[in-house]
């Protein structure tokens, strides 16, 4: 026996042992399972969607009809609606302390307007793509969704059948936002034909914002205005004496140049990481790579010539991924071109920097069907009161106290607002503070914040206007075919983005760079990208 | 005071300065991460991460603690999932061990085969979520955080083969003495197989305790959020947030960050009690593990 108990020891330390790797080995493990799991549940619930879109059909005309009498006047009767509860599911900095404080409030406005309440579903960021894969992946119901393309992707649940089309119920129940937008905002958000997509307005068009510490601007006398809308990959040097008369005082501060796909003006049908752009001036929408254009070319030669030169501190970033405000609130930035730029963003810029920023525009700002389909609303097809929830959105996007109050919290209680009319932060800002006025509808009802330009939200709708729509508006590409490509194509280029970033690619490791791209797949991508554009084009 | 020959000391202290290194290597991050959470946030931007605050700085824990009741209430749960779910688990799974066991019960094969086939085969994640949050309506309670790991099919197999070295002799005698079954499972099996059991209540406290997966699916309440969820999150949005992606609405860029100070303090608060609890608990477990098994 006693032999038995000494194997039982020694095999129970084995299994620990065993065990502990085995978790270890899980713990490295779990992200890619769940993704495969995720990946896999997107391609079983093809089949439930479309079989519980069948019985949604008679569902909503049922219900439509039930109250066609009310809808008809829209102008905010209770009178004879029932009441029902929506459920909305939306991303953001969650949770808030005080969130339930003021959703209780908000929801005492929208009982009184439209007879309805809201079920918040305040999902923290990070979770939200997942989150809403189950929700939708298993037909659990709810009523409105936030989706676009970087979150809870719209195309995608588009295809899958997810969502309703909006184009009858936006006529009918939400004339006011259908109006307030031009039309190519709409058409932007179309698929085949249709909308499914509830756009909120905020600043659309895209170019990078140069921010430059106020400081350096007076010290070294920066003109700003002769620099604003001037500096493409071609036009950096423009930037060259205010370096170099900044560098030579402060050694320690250096140029942050993000690349951007607005900055090379061009569109990226994916990102600035896949090969695959069309410029915005190519009338025969021809894909190209970006990476082998002549303005990539010259950018790459400005980085290496400013390396060379010792601008760019390139030993010092090179071990870090990406600069941040970290880096600029460290007093590092002599200026950082990247973002977007927008009336009223040097604000935030300062308020991350830690210092007084000017920005102006880089670029012309370019209107494109990422920068439109970026912050939207859409309704479950399966959703019990598609109607209502139009309502809702209509009175969140025409109701500005309501809107404010979802945005900033309670007043005089998060926030104030000073003598000029102006917003500055409440005493209990921290009780909520979510930060997404995009979010929740049109930006443009949002209170302005103490150094913002009073006017800000006029400023913001003429750059939208004034910005040139790409001609590819309305287009969206399906990534599925060449989903393998793609990601190797973007391992391929975080492996090298940073070192071209900084000026330290030779001409040897920038051809390695080509030659690993197209062995990652580059001229499928393309190929695929350019036949979907042909067939859209077509189409139109 | 005897003194040692030269000859023996070297070895001592090449042992004794690989542990010395290695408990350096352990204890080095964490001092760092406690004197980040006392820094000021500027001192930690200037000149980078130093095992001693330059400054200090209780900014970070009035920033992370202004409500604190939200993270009390995270620590109620997660000590309550994990204290419940590890006896629950383990009576629950140390019963099917037994049954396993017992060479004289009829199934034991078939409910072997049942166990083992969802090691290998599973339903799948949206098929789980469906039964899960529709059929069994679990969503939001507490028992989510508990029911799923009630029965994990490793942790079975190894107790059964932990119990099958139990001599049936024992089980025999208890018999024929007039004990009834549950008498010998709680009175005679469970103090035997005591090792096993410590091993596996072990791991199952860790999984509980470390677990934010089903929080993440089926939880959305608030006061239902456990620890390490609340952690994860934080270190997600982070994450997501400074992932580029030129999809972003354009004021998304720029979404400040709750600071470096802040998110060590919040590991700080996390972690600490488990630090100081830890300890008095392996006590127990070295204790279980090391109790003589079975007695002949």
């Amino acid at each position: 026996m006693q032999r038995a108990v000494r194997m039982s020891k020694l095999g129970l330390v084995c299994t620990i042992i065993l065990l502990v790797f085995s978790m270890l080995a899980a713990a490295c493990g779990s992200n890619s399972s769940n993704n495969n799991n995720s990946s896999g549940a997107s391609n079983n619930t093809a089949k439930n969607d479309s079989a519980a879109a069948d019985s949604s059909n008679t569902d909503t005309s049922g219900n439509a009809a039930a109250t066609d009498n009310s809808g008809g006047t829209a102008a905010n009767t209770t009178a004879d609606l029932p009441e029902v509860k929506l459920t909305w599911y939306f991303p953001g900095n969650w949770p808030q302390p005080e969130q339930d404080k003021v959703f209780a409030e908000v929801n005492k406005v929208v009982k009184s307007k439209i007879n309805a309440t809201i079920d918040f579903k305040a999902i923290p960021f990070g979770d939200y793509d997942q989150k809403m894969q189950v929700v939708i992946a298993s037909g659990e119901p709810y009523d409105i969704t936030f989706t676009a393309g970087w979150i809870n992707n719209y195309t995608q649940n588009v295809a899958k059948g997810a969502f309703l089309p909006l184009d009858d119920l936006l006529a009918k129940y939400a004339p006011q936002s259908y109006a307030s937008m031009p039309a190519s905002f709409w058409d932007a958000t179309k698929i085949k034909g249709q909308i499914y997509g509830f756009v909120n307005q905020q600043i659309s068009a895209r170019t990078p914002a140069v921010a430059v510490p106020k400081s350096l601007i007076d010290k070294y006398a920066l003109d700003m205005n002769a620099i604003g809308g001037k500096i493409g990959p071609d036009t950096l040097n423009l930037l060259e004496p205010f370096i170099q008369a900044v560098k030579k005082d402060n050694p320690q501060k250096y140029p942050v140049i993000g690349i951007d796909p607005d900055f090379f003006n061009v569109e990226a049908i994916v990102g600035i990481n896949v090969p695959g752009v069309v410029a915005f001036n190519d009338d025969s929408l021809t894909v190209v790579n970006q990476f082998e254009s002549d303005g990539f070319k010259k950018f790459l030669a400005t980085m290496r010539d400013w390396n060379a030169k010792g601008y760019l501190n390139a030993k010092e970033r090179l071990s870090k991924k990406s600069d941040d405000w970290v880096d600029g609130k460290a007093g590092k930035f002599i200026f950082n071109i990247g973002g977007a730029f927008k009336p009223g963003g040097a604000n935030l810029s300062s308020a991350l920097g830690g210092e007084p920023y000017v920005e102006v525009p880089a670029g012309t700002a370019h209107l494109t069907t990422g920068g439109i389909t970026a912050t939207m609303m859409a309704i479950n097809r399966n959703s019990k009161n598609p109607e209502r929830a139009m309502m809702l959105l209509e009175l969140l996007n025409t109701d500005k106290d309501l809107y404010n109050l979802l945005n900033f919290g309670i007043k005089d209680d998060h926030y104030k607002i000073d003598s000029d009319g102006l917003m500055i932060p409440g005493d209990n800002q921290q009780g909520y503070n979510p930060q997404v006025p995009w979010m929740f509808a049109s930006n443009f009802l949002a209170n302005v914040e103490k150094g913002m330009p009073a006017d800000v939200w006029e400023q913001t709708k003429k750059v939208n206007a004034d910005a040139l729509p790409s001609k590819l508006l309305g287009f969206t590409f399906d990534a599925e075919p060449v989903k393998g490509e793609i990601a190797k194509a973007t391992a391929v280029w975080d492996e090298y983005s940073r070192a071209i970033n900084l000026g330290v690619t030779s001409e040897e490791k920038y051809n390695e760079f080509l030659s690993k791209l197209k062995s990652a797949g580059a001229e499928k991508i393309i190929a695929e990208m350019q036949k979907q554009i042909n067939d859209w084009k077509a189409g139109n | 005071m005897t003194a040692v020959p030269l000859k023996k000391r070297i070895p001592q202290l090449l042992i004794h300065l690989v542990f010395v290194l290695f408990s350096l290597a352990c204890i080095v991050p964490l001092i760092s991460v406690l004197s980040v959470s006392f820094s000021n946030e500027v001192d930690i931007l200037k000149n980078g991460y130093s095992l001693w605050p330059r400054q200090f700085d209780l900014n970070a824990y009035t920033y992370v603690l202004y409500r604190p009741l939200q993270l009390l209430g995270a620590f109620k749960v997660s000590i309550i999932v994990s204290v419940v779910g590890t006896v629950c688990a383990v009576l629950f799974m140390a019963g099917i061990a037994y049954a396993l066991s017992r060479h004289d019960y009829k199934f034991k094969n078939s409910l072997s085969f049942y166990v083992f086939f969802t090691m290998l085969f599973n339903g799948g994640l949206v098929p789980t979520y469906i039964l899960i949050s529709n059929y069994l309506h679990l969503k939001n309670t507490i028992w989510v955080l508990i029911l799923p790991y009630l029965a994990v099919p490793w942790f079975i197999l190894l107790l059964r083969s932990f119990m099958q070295k139990i001599p049936y002799h024992i089980i025999e005698s208890c018999m024929i003495d007039g004990a009834s079954e549950f008498r010998i499972f709680f009175q005679i099996v469970l103090p035997l197989a005591k090792p096993g059991l410590a091993t596996v209540a072990l791991f199952t406290m860790l999984q509980y305790w470390n677990d934010w997966w089903l929080s993440l699916l089926y939880i959305e309440e608030e006061h239902l959020v456990p620890l390490q969820y609340m952690l994860y999150r934080m270190m997600n949005n982070i994450s997501f947030l400074t992932s580029s992606t030129n999809m972003m609405p354009a004021s998304m860029k720029n979404v400040v960050l709750p600071s470096e100070s802040a998110r060590m303090a919040m590991a700080i608060l996390a972690a600490g009690p488990m630090l100081a609890v830890f300890p008095f608990f392996q006590k127990y477990f070295v204790r279980g593990l090391t109790v003589g098994a079975v007695k002949g």
